[in-house]
């Protein structure tokens, strides 16, 4: 009952706060605006034993016992203080989310700066909906970037949602907190699946699929190293000569060209095709085999590479949500 | 495998970090404690906290869940038949000490050492009801600091944290938090009395007057340099002949002992005084009887005491914590003319058959003297002309008629001896007389200008009563050695009775006591003297009405404000951004310009593509953006210093708000 009373309580919190703040923008200043504090069980605890104390004194008329009440009053409110200073001031900006699979922990990468002359101790921010926190310091006029973990259950946009940062230092009488409402998403690929088939098999013979310029059959030239191009199609040589990385070209057509097609698993349900799809990506990527991706209204032409891996990858995950031409890109 | 210990992991860590710094204050805080305590009540609580940290560092194992139960069944049982009661600082300071140390066994988290935490501050608390003096309130300065220390840590453990870092933080904490609590301690509203039950503390050892007298109790005090109480007066003082501190009156004589006998009676009697009113303000050391000290003859008492017939001053309870109070006196007066004969007749009673020598002495002296003052001089005469000794050793008296083994075998005594032999001769001769014991003299500090009475000035002297004039003090000592009156209880000793105090020996000593003494009684008056009373004065001072609640919350509202609000600006200004350096001052500025025309730099723009961006969008301020932008770049990550140009420069540059 007290637990429901509880959440309760928060989530008109919440609501409340939502209604007064709205969505925030790239970078925050903790504001005071903002920042709330309440006691904590702690704090609570600690405010009755002062009583007690004060109760105490009073019927023994004990000055020590006085002072030490005041003192452990003062220091109460003090704290309190100082609490709601270890955040205040504090900016944030969102850094880097990588992409996960689903069901796994995505992490937001939120850069804490501290512009003031004192470092903040104990600092917590945690999603929402994660019971997972993460806590650091961030020393004076320095920053830290605090990864932010957040369960992905399903492959596509995975938003943020709602981030909390909290404190309790010193002395955890008090919590203060803010909340970040940051328009802020990770891409979540389909979770591979654990059983998958075989690869399917390379495709002879130039009428089927597309006509390929990048197999690895005959060597074509010379071009520029791109980020994603595996390190044994690299010319060594060549690039020693030219001062900078150049990358093999062959054509004709690949004997190790695969299609990973959506139409190639029949009879199984669509979120487990992808999965299965997503399993032969990452099969072929390590392998080092060229091959293309072919869904329903999608497809990716054969090539190899971390780049066309996680192109392929971020079509199966966002594949039935969002325009095609957004895909593509 | 080999033996090698896991590393602890980080939980571990905390877990012991906690445990360690919570022993640590509940050790500091009942070890002043521990000394008024049972033996085996520290003894367990020592072995207990030994166990707990063999079981952290060395993985012995603890008491289970029955075990622990059982353990504080114990303690329970053992305070309860050690204390016969669980009520009361020291069996409430000894339950919660073992309860602590048990609560230790089974801590985990910071709930538990939270808790632990709580209880060190009701030890510390618990501490000053036994003791407030200057040296426990110094042991207490640090002790305090590192409960918070320990309190900082148990909330937040972390074992990279250094001693000096949590030490600091704390001190930040604390340093504000001392003025507001000196403050509180001044100002709150404080009321007289206690709220519930008084469970007082027993003070073992404490020398003083005792509420009968037999020869040798006094003589006993004369060796005590303890303070009995502090005078100050608020006008000039009495010459020290007249200081005679009345305590009580004794009645009673069993042939041994002297005492108060029945409660004494309420009766008002008739009293005239002459001369001026003597203001003085008393604080009155422990003494265990239910009596207050005051001048002969005090006529304005405390509220909270009864003046009895015989002008002692009644209060409800022994006297156990410091006291102080105000009395007036008049040192020239005459008291109980009108008293009534049954109650005369009570300061006449001897126990029969006993000292037969005396008795005729006194009947001698009834016979041959015309009045009663003239037998009172005859004895007086007899003490001051024949040979008897002033002395702290007198020697055992023993056997049934011991005022006749003094009078005319001893000789030598202490007061007590003369005053009663003096009111035993008194009531034999038929003249109503009464003992009435207390301090003679006192010393000024000259520091504070307090009088500062020792034990050992306590004195026995008598009263006799004499028709149309009432009670009169006389002083059988001063006639046997007048020194003892003018000059203290020193100048009327023999020298090798006195030479002994190490104060007479080296005068630096005395000063350094002096010293001592005013600060002891400095702190006894303005700190823990400081009540309702010296409350009132202060808001008087001030300006308030003491008894005006709604003002008093207003003013406390009023200063919290005020108080707080400064300390949250001192927050805020801590907590600003550091300045900016002169070059990205100026350079700010001229962004600002340029947003002005609606050209704002972005976040992630740097200054080159700014430039840029910005001399497209306004071809006619090229030359002076990249002037500017240049001056910039070079003061920034080149090796120039020269700020003053690119100063004049963003100062001159005053674009115009639509393109020429």
């Amino acid at each position: 009952m007290f637990t429901r009373a509880r959440a309760n309580l928060r989530r008109r919190i919440r609501d409340w706060a939502w209604k007064r703040q709205g969505p925030d923008g790239h970078r925050i200043v903790i504001v005071q605006r903002r920042l709330y504090i309440l006691p904590t069980a702690q704090g609570l605890l600690f405010g009755v034993t002062v009583f007690v104390m004060l109760l105490g004194s009073m019927n023994y008329a004990n000055s020590m016992g006085f002072i030490l009440t005041f003192l452990l009053a003062s220091l109460g409110v003090v704290a309190m203080n100082a609490i709601h200073a270890n955040l205040l001031g504090l900016e944030l900006t969102p850094g880097r989310a990588a992409p996960v699979f689903a069901g796994e922990t995505a992490h937001f990468h939120l850069a804490v700066r501290n512009p003031g002359k004192r470092a903040r101790v104990a600092v917590t921010l945690g999603a929402d909906d994660d019971d997972r926190t993460v806590t650091s310091d961030v020393p004076a006029t320095r920053q830290s970037i605090a990864p932010v973990p957040r369960v992905t259950t399903h492959r596509g946009w995975q938003e943020l949602g709602r981030l909390s940062l909290e404190t309790t230092y010193p002395l955890g009488l008090f919590r203060a907190w803010s909340y970040l409402y940051l328009d802020w998403r990770v891409l979540v690929y389909p979770a591979p699946a654990a059983h998958a088939p075989a690869l399917p098999p390379p495709l002879g013979g130039r009428g089927l699929g597309r006509p390929n310029d990048q197999g690895e059959d005959d060597f074509s030239g010379l071009r520029q190293y791109q980020r994603g191009d595996s390190p044994r199609r690299i010319a060594w040589k060549a690039s020693a000569r030219e001062q900078e990385l150049l990358t093999k070209r062959f054509t004709g057509i690949g004997e190790e060209t695969r299609w990973l097609d959506f139409a190639l698993l029949p009879g199984l349900p669509d979120e487990q095709r992808l999965a299965v799809l997503c399993r032969w990506v990452l099969l072929a990527h390590a392998a080092g085999v060229v091959y293309g991706l072919r869904l329903p209204g999608v497809s990716l032409a054969p090539s190899s590479g971390d780049e066309h891996r996680d192109r392929c990858l971020k079509a199966l995950a966002l594949y039935g949500f969002a325009p095609q031409g957004q895909v593509q890109t | 495998m080999s033996a090698v210990p896991a590393p602890l992991d980080y939980g571990q860590q905390m877990e012991r970090q906690r445990l360690g710094w919570s022993l640590l204050a509940l050790g500091v805080m009942s070890a002043p404690q521990a000394l008024h305590l049972a033996p085996w009540i520290t003894i367990t609580a020592v072995l207990l906290a030994l166990w707990r940290i063999a079981s952290a560092w060395r993985g012995w194992r603890l008491p289970g869940r029955y075990g622990r139960y059982t353990l504080a069944l114990l303690a329970f049982a053992g305070v309860l038949v050690t204390f016969r009661t669980l009520n009361g600082p020291e069996a409430a300071g000894a339950l919660l000490m073992l309860l602590a140390m048990l609560k230790l066994m089974e801590a985990k988290g910071l709930r538990d050492y939270f808790l632990l935490m709580l209880i060190a501050f009701f030890l510390c608390i618990d501490n000053f009801l036994y003791d407030q003096t200057i040296p426990l309130a110094l042991y207490m300065v640090p002790a305090v600091w590192l409960t918070c220390v320990a309190l900082l840590n148990v909330a937040h453990p972390d074992p990279e944290r250094s001693l000096r870092e949590s030490t600091r933080s704390t001190a930040r904490l604390l340093l504000p938090a001392l003025p507001v609590a000196v403050v509180l301690f001044m100002l709150f509203p404080r009321i007289s009395g206690p709220l519930w039950g008084f469970a007082s503390i027993k003070h073992a050892g404490v020398t003083g007057l005792s509420p009968t007298m037999s020869p040798g109790d006094l003589a006993q005090l004369a060796q005590s340099d303890d303070v009995a109480f502090r005078v100050k007066f608020d006008g000039a003082a009495p010459p020290p002949s007249q200081l005679y501190w009345r305590a009580l009156v004794l009645h009673d004589y069993d042939g041994r002992t002297w005492s108060r006998g029945n409660l004494p009676w309420q009766q008002k009697l008739l009293t005239s005084t002459e001369g001026t009113e003597l203001h003085y303000a008393v604080t009155l050391e422990p003494s265990n009887l239910p009596v207050l000290y005051a001048l002969d003859l005090p006529v304005k008492i405390p509220d909270d005491a009864d003046l009895s017939a015989s002008y002692e001053i009644n209060v409800r309870l022994p006297v156990t914590e410091r006291k102080l109070y105000q009395v007036t006196s008049y040192t020239r007066y005459s008291y109980g003319t009108d008293m009534p004969g049954w109650m005369l007749r009570r300061d006449l009673a001897l126990p029969s058959e006993q000292n037969p020598k005396a008795r005729a002495l006194a009947d001698g002296w009834r016979h041959s003297a015309s009045t009663p003052i003239q037998v009172v001089k005859d004895a007086l005469d007899m003490f001051h002309d024949q040979k008897f000794f002033y002395t702290l050793q007198p020697g055992q008296l023993t056997g049934n008629d011991r005022v006749d083994q003094f009078l005319f075998d001893a000789r030598r005594g202490f007061c007590e001896h003369y005053a009663g032999a003096f009111v035993f001769l008194m009531r034999a001769a038929g003249i109503p007389a009464h003992v009435v014991i207390g301090y003679q003299g006192g010393v000024q500090n000259p520091l504070d200008g307090y009088y500062v009475v020792r034990q050992r000035e306590a004195h026995a002297w008598a009263e006799v009563w004499l028709t149309g004039r009432g009670w009169i003090r006389m002083d059988p000592t001063a006639a046997v050695d007048p020194a003892r009156v003018d000059e203290g209880v020193g100048g009327g000793l023999p020298a090798d009775e006195v030479a002994g105090s190490m104060f007479d020996i080296y005068p630096w000593l005395g000063d350094l006591r002096n010293g001592w003494d005013a600060l002891d009684n400095g702190w006894d008056q303005w700190v823990l003297a400081y009540g309702p009373e010296l409350q009132e004065r202060l808001y008087r001072k001030v300006g308030l009405d003491y008894g005006n609640w709604l003002q008093l919350a207003l003013v406390f509202v009023a200063l919290f404000t005020v108080v707080f609000g400064l300390y949250w600006l001192y927050l805020l200004w801590e907590r600003r951004p550091p300045p900016l350096l002169p070059v990205a001052r100026e350079y700010t500025r001229f962004c600002t310009r340029l947003a002005r025309l609606g050209l704002k730099r972005a976040q992630h723009e740097g200054p080159l593509d700014y430039a840029r961006r910005v001399s497209m969008a306004r071809p006619d301020l090229e030359q002076d953006i990249l002037a500017i932008t240049d001056c910039y770049i070079a003061l920034r990550y080149e090796d120039t210093d020269d700020v003053k140009r690119l100063r004049k420069l963003v100062r001159t540059f005053r674009p115009a708000r639509k393109l020429s």
